[in-house]
């Protein structure tokens, strides 16, 4: 007997160790109270029951019992099972939540009242299944979201809607996959709607199928830390927030046909530009830190990445894809095309790898409103559509034509309304569509380092203003124009520079002469292949230049020698197409022919090389396999210089 | 023998109160201020007919809706250590609810009652308690 008393007080201490929990069901709702917490529970005229701040009408209690389940604080947890949907509530928020369920569509209003000195943040824990469900959620205090393990369908409206102005996390845990998934024809701006600022986090996957309109939709900031997402339809934009767009790390992907792939916008009326820790940031702008991104759209006229304000990568890998062709715009009364990436204001990458890939007609790589700026990362620019042409009725995916510059959008693999600053970093860049141009400023070009390859179809390097190549390795094939052209000043300092133009009239620099403006050569090595290559003009060029015609083909060795010295030597680009562009032979000039020659309006030969060590009237070898010329060296030639003429000229 | 079950049943009382985050008890009052103590071990409440009926593994009682005034978590059952150590006379009854009849004190009424669940009413409080 004593040992059974034993046994028994055993299993009693046993016993007690539990937790006690009071479970009340009330509407679909199971509140969870710990024993721990609830102190009195009041009863009000037999008709209600308060406990912890909740009051139920008993009538509409419809369960009740104790158990020893644990309860986790500051919890709502809402399990999805086909039609219906069980939601449970920890005890201490139980005042705060205000649930309605109706089969699976849960609501629920999170109230004013909840503040870091009551309750604190509730988090709202998501999963299991529903093809007839949704999750809605109004309050004006943070609050958490878990995607555990959902999958949600809302034929008639968002399958999450969270109109809370607060910040937002939303919390794909870890392993987990989740799939949210709208109706078409509704009214809701997205299949995942976030009025607030949204926060992503968690080592799960997230899917969202939006067919309505966007994929996801933030009305504030939002940002992205290990999680993948991946927006894999949408009737407008794949992602669309405001304020700014921060990705930390994570995949996220956006495939989509509708609009945009991802989209930012500002939220007020004007932009605070980027801010301390982005605190109270409301800039449009597109920050990219790590991670990758892959988006695609295939809708017209449509960018894979825009942002209003900037944009800015300074890690991870982007791949940005357009397909469509461009469009008409009623409202502006021009055409409009895609781009993969595009930012209103300016656009700067330091790092990472940036993959940008327009196919359509008239499609850019990416374009800046303002300012572009490359340090350092890899950068692949590819467009692949020719000129588009449209007047509203009719429309040209192939235009050659010259019509004013409003039916028209030219495609671009890299394109600045202001400056381009290339600092670093590995660029390449391939424009196969007609009038496709490698890299366009629209204002003043400055090249200080970086590997810079350009194959494009009109020209490689373009600026409205004047251009800087001041080092880094610059090598441009250009099919159907100059390879590298300044409508100002061509200011060339430092750095390896292969250029090959198109021939005939088309240069391998072109410093726009006709205008006034000059190439000024104070350093750097340089290869021009071209009819009319620039040649300096003014004293201000100190470094002597050679200018020639040889025979040159794609993958061939262009060597300037001084005896049996090599001065300089480059390789022709193999992809050069000597029956395309430069590879003609100029007429043979007698040595000493004196007079005008090729002078005329600048031109020269076929190659134009320089180099340090050259010097102005000293006679070099210009070879390119077998075929060679000497050369005479010049500071200065503008439009006065002939070869072999007077003047320092030079023969071949 | 009856003498070292309740013992046990005290000793529970006192080891439920060393710990202080488990209430195996549930403490109804009404507002006459009567209190009923039972354990939470299986316990469900539900409203039927204008009464709440508290049921556990034990028992089941009834309490009036209009006349419950509040409820607690206890660690302790209310009342039975007070019960044990006064004089006061008690009402035993039996689960189903007969009256079984009064005793001088409750350990009068455990060495009196065969093994078995019992509803021991005082002048302000009820308690269940379990004769082994």
């Amino acid at each position: 007997m004593k040992r059974s008393i034993i046994s028994f007080l055993i299993i009693l201490c046993a016993s007690v160790s539990f937790a006690q929990t009071l479970h009340v069901g009330e509407g679909g709702v199971n509140y969870l109270f710990p024993a721990s917490q609830t102190g009195e529970m009041t009863f009000s005229d037999g008709t209600t029951l308060t406990i912890m701040g909740r009051a139920f009408t008993l009538l509409d209690v419809a369960t009740m019992f104790v158990d020893d389940e644990e309860v986790t604080d500051n919890l709502v947890s809402v399990v999805y099972n086909g039609t219906s949907a069980t939601v449970s509530v920890s005890g201490n928020v139980a005042q705060y939540v205000t649930v309605s369920v109706s089969g699976a569509h849960v609501s629920i209003v999170q109230s004013a009242d909840v503040s870091d000195e009551t309750c604190g943040e509730i988090t709202y824990n998501l999963s299991g299944t529903s093809t007839d469900g949704e999750f809605y959620l109004e309050g004006s205090y943070k609050a958490s979201i878990a995607l555990a393990g959902l999958t949600l369908t809302n034929p008639s409206g968002a399958a999450i809607n969270v109109q809370n102005g607060k910040r937002i996390d939303i919390s794909v845990k870890k392993d987990t996959e989740n799939t949210l998934t709208d109706g078409a024809n509704g009214s809701q701006k997205g299949c995942l709607v976030v009025k607030g600022h949204a926060e992503f986090k968690g080592k799960g996957t997230l899917n969202v199928y939006g067919y309505t309109a966007h994929g996801i939709k933030v009305g504030e900031y939002m940002t992205v830390k290990n999680c993948t997402i991946n927006v894999l339809s949408a009737a407008k934009d794949g992602i669309h927030c405001a304020e700014y767009y921060l990705q930390e790390s994570g995949e996220v992907s956006v495939n989509v046909a509708g609009d945009d792939g991802l989209q930012v916008e500002i939220d007020g009326e004007a932009s605070t530009g980027e801010t301390t820790d982005h605190e109270d940031e409301d800039s449009g702008s597109f920050y990219f830190l790590g991670g990758a991104l892959t988006a695609t759209t295939s809708a017209t006229a449509a960018k894979a990445i825009k942002a209003a304000g900037n944009i800015t990568v300074s890690g991870g890998t982007i791949s940005a894809t357009t397909t469509g062709n461009g469009t008409w715009d009623s409202d502006d009364k021009e055409t409009k095309a895609c781009a993969a990436m595009s930012a209103d204001g300016n656009l700067t990458i330091t790092d990472g790898t940036v993959t940008l890939t327009s196919l359509g007609s008239g499609g850019k790589g990416a374009k800046a409103g303002g300012v572009m700026n490359i340090a350092g990362g890899s950068v692949t620019a590819t467009t692949s559509g020719g000129l588009f042409y449209s007047n509203g009725t009719t429309t040209d995916t192939n235009y050659t034509g010259s019509a004013s510059k409003s039916y028209r959008s030219s495609p671009k693999g890299l394109k600045a309304t202001g400056n381009v600053n290339i600092t670093g970093g590995s660029i390449s860049v391939s424009t196969e569509g007609n009038n496709g141009e490698g890299i366009e400023s629209k204002s003043v070009m400055t090249i200080e380092d970086g590997t810079i390859t350009v194959n494009s179809k009109d020209d490689g390097l373009n600026s409205a203003s004047t251009m800087y190549l001041k080092g880094g390795t610059i090598t441009v094939v250009a099919t159907g124009n100059d390879a590298i052209d300044s409508n100002g000043h061509m200011y060339v300092s430092g750095g390896t520079i292969v250029a090959c133009g198109a021939g005939g009239a088309e240069c391998g620099i072109d410093a726009n002469e006709e205008d006034g403006y000059s190439v000024h050569f104070t350093g750097g090595t340089l290869l021009a292949i071209g009819a009319n290559n620039s040649t300096p003009s003014e004293s201000s060029s100190t470094q002597a230049y050679v200018s020639g015609s040889l025979s040159v083909s794609g993958g061939s060795t262009v060597t300037l020698a001084s005896g049996s010295t090599t001065l300089c030597s480059f390789t022709v680009p193999s992809n050069y197409s000597g029956s395309q562009s430069g590879g003609f032979r100029l007429p043979a000039r007698e040595p000493g022919h004196g007079g005008g020659g090729w002078g005329g309006n600048g031109q020269n030969g076929g190659v134009l090389v320089t180099c340090p060590g050259l010097t102005s009237g000293n006679s070099y070898t210009l070879t390119c396999g077998s075929s060679s010329a000497s050369v005479t060296a010049a500071t200065t030639g503008g439009s006065s210089t002939g070869p072999g003429g007077g003047g320092g000229g030079m023969w071949w | 023998m009856r003498r070292i079950c309740f013992i046990v049943l005290l000793l529970f009382g006192v080891a439920s109160a060393g710990k202080a985050q488990t209430y195996p008890y549930l403490a109804v009052q009404t507002t006459e201020g009567e209190v009923q103590t039972l354990s939470v071990d299986g316990l469900t409440m539900s409203m039927v007919d204008g009464q709440m009926i508290f049921a556990n593994e034990e028992t089941s009682v009834s309490v009036a809706l209009a006349s419950l005034s509040k409820m607690y978590f206890a660690s302790s059952a209310t009342g039975v250590k007070e019960l044990a150590t006064s004089n006061s006379p008690v009402q035993v009854y039996a689960a189903d609810g007969r009256y079984l009849g009064k005793f001088e004190t409750l350990p009068a009424a455990v060495s009196g009652l065969r093994s078995g669940v019992y509803v021991v009413r005082s002048k302000d409080v009820t308690v269940i308690i379990s004769v082994k």
